[in-house]
């Protein structure tokens, strides 16, 4: 696959969206069950989980690792995110997170924004299981809630998505199974 | 199983958890599930990453991604174990461990399915406890966890007791106070510690 396939600096996030379903599209087929993409969600929350709590208890890496790791987990969160809503035909809701970063260091703080995701990305995953519950407004708590982890970290959310977006637009899966990128 | 064979473990479980799950620095129990219930997610998070895999064909062999779920499915069952036995009611369950499901009730089944349920579960959980529900039964979701674990291992023709004592075993040797890194002696660390 040609480096220049696919649009690596999309202007915003909905150009975004477009773009990343393409590589979807390229890398899995047009046939994807949006299930997949609430499963990648479930991924990387784990992971989010995980650097969150190894950060507190200061194993399996040094802080600097782990926050890369949270911040990773951020970004892929969101790149699975509009791939689902892309297989469901809707549009990513605006991301606002021109608020000033509340950056903390304080555990509970952070670790209150981290648990807010797990509840709200398995309130994305419930609305799939029910019908009732608004899709959009799902996702809109957890871009909210990923809004939040991002401001006590000191990061921006929509950066960290173009940045995630740069690095993944890069692989091919049909070319290199195992890790998208030649070996 | 015998009843005090999962009674057995459970205890064991508990204890190790009091030493190694639980965060001292909290004389407050809502933390401390806080901290267990990110636990069950990072491990229902690899369970869903490895099935994912599975599906796409990606990131390894069939053998060793079904390695990988049976390993977290056990993990994620000792921190269940472990979060039950906070409660006084807790201790004599989840009845369900290790009760075998027949085949002919896994047909149509998927694993992935039932991989997003444990989340489904997981969140559940989390958002009452994100929410400081005070008359909540705190204990229901984590039952639903098993249940769903169990068929999750039918699938993978293991048992959900195997997986845990399997995953407890290895869970046990790590030392993260000696080995920060790992849990386990490797050769820098060796080096280091020298």
């Amino acid at each position: 696959m040609s480096e220049n396939r696919f649009n690596l600096k999309p202007d915003n996030i909905q150009d975004l969206q477009k773009t990343l379903y393409e590589w979807q599209n390229y890398n899995f087929g047009t046939n994807q069950d949006t299930e997949r993409a609430l499963m990648g969600i479930c991924e990387e929350v784990g992971e989010l989980c995980h650097a969150q709590l190894k950060l507190e208890q200061g194993i399996r890496g040094n802080p600097e690792e782990l926050n890369a790791a949270a911040r990773d987990a951020v970004g892929d969160i969101g790149i699975y995110m509009l791939n689902y809503l892309s297989g469901l035909g809707l549009s990513i809701p605006s991301i606002d997170d021109s608020s000033s970063p509340d950056k903390s260091e304080d555990e509970y703080e952070i670790r209150k924004a981290v648990f807010t995701v797990v509840s709200a990305s398995a309130l994305v995953v419930n609305v799939r299981a029910c019908d009732s519950i608004d899709t959009i407004s799902a996702i809109r708590r957890l871009i909210d809630s990923l809004n939040r982890v991002c401001q006590l970290k000191g990061w921006s959310f929509s950066e960290i998505l173009m940045e995630t977006w740069a690095q993944v637009g890069r692989r091919d899966w049909i070319a290199y199974p195992k890790t998208g990128f030649p070996q | 199983m015998k009843p005090e064979t999962v009674r057995s473990l459970q205890d064991e479980i508990h204890e190790w958890g009091l030493i190694n799950l639980s965060d001292n620095d909290y004389d407050n129990s809502y933390e401390n599930k806080k901290l267990s219930i990110m636990g069950m997610c990072e491990h229902a998070g690899e369970i869903c990453a490895s099935e994912l895999s599975l599906e796409l064909g990606i990131r390894g062999s069939a053998q060793d991604l079904n390695a990988k779920i049976i390993t977290a499915i056990g993990c994620l069952g000792v921190y269940v174990i472990n979060y039950i036995s906070q409660f006084p009611q807790g201790l004599d369950g989840p009845p369900s461990l290790g009760r075998p499901i027949p085949k002919s009730d896994l047909i149509g089944t998927s694993a992935s399915y039932y991989a997003m349920a444990v989340f489904r579960s997981i969140g559940d959980g989390a958002s009452d406890l994100d929410h400081e529900s005070q008359c909540w039964d705190y204990t229901y979701f984590a039952y639903d966890i098993i249940r769903n674990l169990n068929v999750l291992c039918a699938i993978k023709n293991v048992t959900l007791y195997g997986a845990i004592k399997e995953s407890f075993e290895l869970m046990k040797r790590l030392d993260y106070i000696a080995y920060p890194k790992t849990g386990l002696p490797d050769d820098s660390e060796a080096k280091n510690g020298q």
